[in-house]
């Protein structure tokens, strides 16, 4: 064979491809994603970027990570039976705890945007990839649920909308399920009650709050809500002896304190020195005492705080998941990238939580203690 | 159609400027050709899209590192060529995908055609077999072989080009090349022997 011949050889087996569908959402997502975390981390981590430029890399990088990871594995929920969302707003003076309506023994889900991590359990299916659009539109053998939103809201009632993703209890497959809902919100709290109707799309407009309804890696559904939303943040560089006592006393720390990493990550320099991140979502009535007691197991050059407003991008990333529902909705494709970005979501949202700080402790070995 | 009209070059300057909007109009511009070689590079869809967009990711957080000298296109598969260079080998090796293995694209499910080139005399004999043959030599070889032969023979690179892009010299491009070359004729010598 011979050079002309293999190119052209080449050429016919290497074809031009087209990028998947979604590629460019997910890529603005990530990037999305990054520039929140990179804000975010921007003042934390200042001086350990002037001193040490290539932790700094390493820390971006393994933040813009974990952000990643908190997307893998995701799957969008579904109640044992279907879920619909609702048009008729509950009486006024409703609250979370005063769930008004269940019909007969069908299920209940009750959302709060409070904290949408700390919801009842429910039944989680295996995520599908492609969702069958005829099954969408069946409505019979419905049943009612009901989904209650607390969130406070403005003077003027605003309109609300409520995204569910459900699945189907005959076909297998999740089922999206879209309404548009306008509740009362004379007591500054927002809700929605379920009903059977139709699946509705209806573009959403400006100053809506946007609802959906998700899975995170935990099995409970989630709402994700515009809302402003703050990333306060405290971290503490400390240089140790070793590593392993280092972590050993932290882990000490963390019991004593009743706390748990969620992230964690190492880095072996090219010197053969390591670096160790551990972050922490943390009640704010604990946070500043655990790092202060963490930062006294080693040389610490204090404790920065940080405080970002996400509330742009993270609007952002809703409006790209929006997107892709109603991509779904329509092509019935899509689902991985749907809970990827839930995952995200939910990552940002568990971090932006009124009344926590995202603790970041970076470990260095090299000082002899 | 829209974006056609926009020149690339103000784009890039509006991306470089940090212009989230701007940026991901140059996504939805380049992301079928830095997908195309995303995938050749792999052979794997999932890979290449991984590939790919951590090729976008890592283009927004430099871009300011672009100076526009060279085409931006040309940037992006350097900034995928040296990404998948320097990736680890995964466990599982083999990143080849069968011909028969159909392509996800817009349209859903496509299956993989081989350019159907029985006017041309020379290419009388490349049969789906001897295709796949071919197929699963160019993914056999080292990575920087690989590399630098699809940017050359597929993308058609010039030699300095893909100097630049694997910041080597062209002697070592020729060289790797060569050996590209060498290792698939050798493959496909043995095919035609049996």
């Amino acid at each position: 064979m011979d050079g002309e011949m293999l190119r052209k050889n080449l050429k016919a087996i290497y074809k031009d491809v087209k990028a998947p569908v979604g590629f460019s959402s997910r890529v603005m997502v990530k990037i999305t994603a990054e520039t929140v975390k990179m804000r975010s981390s921007d003042k934390s981590f200042g001086l350990m970027r002037r001193l040490r430029p290539a932790i700094a890399i390493a820390a971006s990088f393994i933040l813009i990570t974990a952000i990643y990871l908190a997307g893998v594995g995701m799957r969008v929920f579904a109640p044992t039976e279907d879920l619909r969302t609702a048009e008729s707003p509950l009486p006024d003076a409703q609250t979370i705890n005063e769930v008004p309506y269940v019909n007969g023994d069908r299920p209940v889900l009750i959302a709060e945007t409070e904290d949408p991590l700390d919801l009842p359990p429910v039944t989680v299916y295996p995520a599908a990839e492609k969702i069958p659009l005829a099954e969408s539109a069946r409505t019979e053998d419905v049943p009612d649920v009901v989904a209650t939103v607390q969130t406070p809201v403005s003077d003027t009632p605003v309109d609300v909308r409520l995204v569910a993703v459900t699945e189907d209890s005959n076909g297998g497959f999740p089922v999206p399920a879209l309404r548009e809902h306008k509740p009362a919100a004379t007591n500054g709290y927002s809700h929605a009650i379920s009903s059977n109707k139709p699946v509705e799309i209806v573009p959403l407009v400006e100053e809506q709050a946007a609802f959906v309804l998700s899975e995170a890696d935990i099995p409970h559904p989630s709402v994700f809500m515009s809302r402003r939303r703050v990333i306060d943040s405290l971290s503490v560089n400390v240089s140790v002896g070793t590593i392993n006592n280092a972590l050993r006393k932290i882990d000490e720390r963390e019991r004593l304190f009743g706390v748990s990493a969620d992230t964690e990550a190492t880095e072996l320099r090219a010197d053969g020195t390591i670096v160790v991140m551990r972050s922490y979502v943390l009640p704010n009535a604990i946070a500043n005492a655990f790092v202060t007691n963490v930062s006294a197991i080693g040389s610490s050059d204090g404790i920065k705080r940080n405080r970002v407003d996400i509330t742009k991008d993270y609007n952002r990333m809703l409006d790209i998941h929006r997107d892709f529902l109603l991509n779904l909705a329509g092509t019935g494709q899509g689902m991985r990238d749907l809970n990827e970005i839930a995952g995200k979501l939910v990552y940002l949202d568990k971090r932006a939580k009124d009344g926590v700080k995202n603790v970041v402790v970076w470990l260095e070995d090299g000082v002899d203690f | 159609m829209e974006l056609l009209r926009l020149n690339a070059a103000d784009i890039v300057k509006s991306a470089s400027r940090g212009d989230i909007a701007s940026f991901e109009q140059l996504v939805l511009m380049y992301q079928d050709k830095v997908y195309s070689l995303s995938l050749r590079l792999t052979g794997q869809a999932q890979d290449a899209e991984d590939l790919a967009q951590e090729v976008f990711v890592r283009a927004y957080r430099y871009m300011n590192s672009f100076r526009g000298d060279s085409d931006f296109g040309t940037w992006l598969h350097r900034i995928a060529v040296n990404t998948w260079l320097n990736q680890k080998r995964k466990i599982q090796p083999s990143s080849a995908y069968s011909l028969d293995e159909p392509v996800y694209s817009d349209d859903g499910e496509v299956k993989r055609e081989i350019a159907d080139m029985s006017e041309e005399p020379e290419s009388v004999l490349l049969s789906s077999q001897m295709s796949e043959k071919l197929h699963r030599a160019v993914e056999s070889l080292p990575k920087d072989q690989k590399a630098v032969l699809l940017l050359r023979e597929v993308e058609d690179y010039t030699y300095e080009e893909i100097a630049g892009m694997m910041d080597c010299s062209v002697g070592t491009v020729k060289s790797r090349l060569s050996r590209a070359r060498d290792a698939l004729r050798k493959s496909f010598n043995g095919y035609a022997e049996k």
